[in-house]
């Protein structure tokens, strides 16, 4: 299933995908991947994506 | 004798600059989702090298030399070319923010060197069968493989220009 909340957040702070991923520690095609639902990433990643959009877990990986 | 020294100065000339680009770039790491793919990239090509290698086994024979000589460069090459192939397909082949262009020229130089010879023979009049059958098979092999790889880098790069938003 898409991260449709992951990339809304990250357009909102006016980040490219590659910048996130420099910010995070990852290269681009994990961010990419990521937003297209085809990786899980670990609860560490997660966080990290968290701290670099000032984002909750919540908000960015619930799935309602 | 003489035909193996520039496979083998290839050979050492390729094991120095990835001994040093090792050495260099072991502060870059792989991150977990290239590590993850990495992983099946290994597996699948485990599975490629074991099933020439098992059909090698079978052909053995003096009738099927030939077949059994071309069947252990594919174990070999092509275990390789798949590892190569499916983890740069995935991003997976570099580690973060490696430029990967001196290894894709490195791999074009490679490929060209090992076609250049593999053409000295057909141009001496040999079969391409013949140079398949010979040690110069070894250089076909390699000059396909490692154009495979160029190739399927350059291709990566230009669809990851087109993904990246």
């Amino acid at each position: 299933m898409k991260n449709l909340r992951l990339k809304a957040a990250r357009a909102a702070r006016d980040l490219s995908q590659q910048q996130l991923a420099d910010l995070v520690g990852v290269s681009r095609q994990t961010i990419s991947a990521i937003e297209k639902g085809d990786y899980n990433p670990s609860i560490k990643l997660c966080i990290a994506i968290c701290k670099a959009l000032d984002r909750t877990l919540d908000q960015l990986f619930w799935e309602d | 004798m003489i035909a193996s020294i520039p496979v083998l100065l290839i050979i050492v000339i390729f094991a120095v600059v990835a001994f040093i680009v090792s050495r260099r770039d072991r502060a870059r790491q792989y991150d977990e989702r290239q590590l993850v793919v990495r992983g099946s990239a290994y597996q699948a090509a485990y599975m490629v090298t074991v099933v020439f290698l098992a059909a090698a086994c079978i052909c053995q024979g003096e009738e099927t030399a030939f077949l059994c000589r071309i069947l252990l460069c594919l174990a070999f090459y092509g275990g390789l070319g798949v590892f190569a192939v499916y983890s740069i397909w995935k991003g997976s082949f570099f580690r973060l923010h490696q430029n990967p262009l001196p290894y894709t020229i490195l791999c074009f130089v490679i490929a060209l060197l090992n076609a250049f010879t593999t053409g000295l023979r057909l141009r001496a009049g040999e079969s391409f069968l013949q140079i398949l059958a010979g040690r110069e098979g070894l250089n076909f092999f390699m000059s396909v493989l490692f154009a495979v790889v160029g190739a399927a880098i350059l291709v990566r790069r230009l669809a990851d220009a087109g993904e990246e938003g």
